[in-house]
């Protein structure tokens, strides 16, 4: 290794260092974390959702879209923790495999968001000029429509099905990522690594994805956490007017609109799904603000 | 002044073109199921002939940029096309229905103003006390309720309990409180939020501190001199808030069966009435605009040092 290189690799060290320090060092943002009380309580209960989530085969008492008309709206039993539904369905079951179909359903369209910002942030900071000005007024529009109008609208005109929903979610909220994307890689960009890595001869493509993505990757990772409580809210409100997922998904959304018919006779219902919305929406949110907090000191 | 306001005028048209496009893009899209729905009303049971025959008169087969320009012509002039389900004018199902939203998202807000305010204010001047611990508790809970989950609750409450409401729709209801109650609780912790920040900011600065040295009763402080500075960067907000309020309504409307612009633009998605449906978000878009062009200008009016910046 001759000395510009290497002289290279030390500039390149230090400036991640200096990046990274929230989320490495001894005083790093994971430390901080378990310094405060309620982000710990959200970890805990999003390990436990995301847990039940991936167990929800084992865990489930009974298959979530077993129709049994013989043991319809049925009080809880040790058969049926929770009680039944209309259809005589396992209402716990269908519960826990509801954590599973909103943390998939979610992760989908973070990660179809993700794969539309990033490209369009990471070539917009990085390229500057024309192409950063034109992508710019594009974000500058998508970011003045009435999102979830227009996500009413594509899935709507797509059809209903998850599918859909997700495609329409991600195709409307796209812009606010690929903006603060492009501020992380404008800054990266002026960090004298990159001027070595030019200087070394990368091609942009290495720069891009080599140098500036993977610096920028864990701020991404932890702007995405921050989402996924509302991502969650509004998938169950895509499924609760029925533009979401379909019946007879076992999706919250889904079980709280078939309870609006038994609202006067069957408030348990509706309840149930709700509580679990709540507690891991809320979950989320805490651990959110427990990292937001964390990188802000 | 004028001239900004001009200036802003002029950014809007990007914006209201790309809604136009994108909902008329989605809308041609599905122009097939559209002539297949048009022509099973026109001939219960299509042939393939009777379809192609509506789409050549709907104009279905000319390129959609020609499609585009046609319709954005009729849209400048107020002509918004026809509902595919009732044949009446959009612009005309728009007008009669909005007066409901409208209703509905004026008294959200007055709910919202009175929430955030008195929130707001009472958590940044007794700060650390019960009142501010049980105001983040709320502002936290807010974020984390679906909207359309605590009208469900309040309509077992006051409907299928206390039958203040009919459970089962028609306009019981004069005046949209519960849901209006419904829409200002779930996004009320924002703004109390906002107001409880700006407060504690104010009262920590030296004017304050002065008043106070110059024996200004705290009633006084509060009210005068620190809710007055605080108010700006609120009414900002508020005011884009109002706009979501406008287009958010419509799950809560048609959980309350509010006969609303809302209710009627789900119910369009669901018959797949475009015209109606590209009307509702065309219409919707220009008034979030508007609104946002509105609440610059008073705020420039109200703090004269934002009409130069």
């Amino acid at each position: 290794m001759d000395e510009d290189d290497e002289h290279m690799m030390q500039i390149k060290i230090q400036a991640i260092k200096k990046l990274n320090v929230w989320f490495r060092s001894s005083n790093g943002i994971i430390n901080r974390i378990f310094t405060q009380k309620a982000p710990v309580f959200g970890l805990v209960i999003v390990a436990l959702i995301i847990f039940i989530a991936i167990a929800a085969s084992v865990i489930a008492p009974n298959d979530p879209l077993k129709v049994n008309m013989s043991m319809r709206l049925e009080g809880p039993s040790s058969l049926y923790w929770l009680g039944t539904d209309n259809l005589g369905r396992c209402i716990a079951s269908r519960l826990i495999w509801g954590a599973r179909m909103s943390l998939i359903y979610s992760l989908c369209v973070l990660g179809l968001m993700m794969v539309i910002s990033i490209p369009i942030g990471l070539l917009s900071g990085y390229a500057g000029g024309r192409v950063d000005t034109f992508i710019m007024r594009v974000t500058d529009i998508f970011l003045s429509l009435p999102t979830f109008l227009m996500a009413l609208a594509i899935a709507g005109t797509l059809g209903p099905s998850a599918k859909n929903m997700i495609i329409a979610m991600a195709s409307v909220w796209w812009s606010s990522y690929a903006r603060i994307i492009r501020g992380m890689a404008m800054q990266m960009k002026q960090q004298d690594f990159i001027l070595a890595a030019k200087a070394a001869a990368c091609t942009h493509s290495q720069i891009i994805f080599r140098h500036i993505l993977r610096n920028i990757a864990s701020p991404i990772i932890i702007m995405a956490t921050l989402e996924i409580g509302s991502i969650i809210l509004a998938i169950a409100s895509f499924s609760f007017i029925g533009l979401g997922a379909q019946p007879p998904t076992p999706e919250w959304g889904i079980m709280l609109s078939d309870s609006k018919e038994f609202i006067q006779t069957q408030p348990q219902l509706m309840i149930y799904p709700g509580i679990a919305i709540i507690i891991t929406v809320m979950a989320f949110n805490l651990l959110g603000e427990g990292l937001k907090n964390a990188i802000q000191d | 002044m004028l001239k900004n306001i001009g200036e802003r005028l002029l950014t809007l048209i990007p914006v209201l073109l790309a809604v136009s496009l994108i909902t008329f893009i989605l809308g041609s899209m599905s122009s097939g199921d559209t002539a297949r729905t048009l022509a099973e009303k026109k001939y219960d049971r299509p042939t393939y002939e009777q379809i192609e025959e509506i789409k050549t008169e709907m104009g279905f087969d000319r390129p959609v940029l020609v499609q585009y320009a046609d319709w954005l012509k009729d849209a400048v002039r107020g002509n918004l096309g026809f509902s595919y389900s009732n044949d009446k004018p959009v612009v005309n199902e728009i007008v009669k229905y909005f007066p409901k939203t409208l209703q509905l998202a004026l008294l959200a807000l007055l709910f919202l103003i009175l929430i955030s305010f008195t929130l707001g204010i009472l958590s940044a001047v007794f700060s650390g006390s019960w009142i501010d611990k049980i105001t983040r508790i709320y502002c936290f809970w807010s974020v984390s309720m679906p909207e359309f989950w605590l009208g469900l609750i309040l309509l077992y409450i006051f409907g299928a309990r206390l039958g203040l409401i009919s459970v089962l729709g028609g306009s019981s209801m004069k005046f949209p409180i519960i849901p209006a109650l419904t829409m200002s609780t779930c996004s009320g912790g924002i703004y109390v939020r906002l107001v409880r920040t700006n407060m504690e900011e104010v009262l920590n600065k030296g004017y304050i501190r002065a008043a106070r040295a110059r024996g200004v009763s705290e009633y006084n402080i509060i009210t005068k001199h620190a809710l007055k500075n605080a108010m700006l960067p609120v009414i900002n907000k508020l005011g884009i808030g109002f706009g979501s309020l406008l287009a958010g309504s419509a799950i809560i409307e048609s959980i309350f069966s509010w006969n609303g612009l809302g209710k009627l633009a789900l119910e369009s998605v669901k018959l797949k009435d475009y015209p109606v449906v590209q009307g509702y978000v065309l219409f919707m878009a220009v008034l979030m605009v508007l609104i946002n062009l509105a609440v610059d200008i008073v705020c420039g009016i109200i703090d004269p040092r934002l009409k130069n910046g």
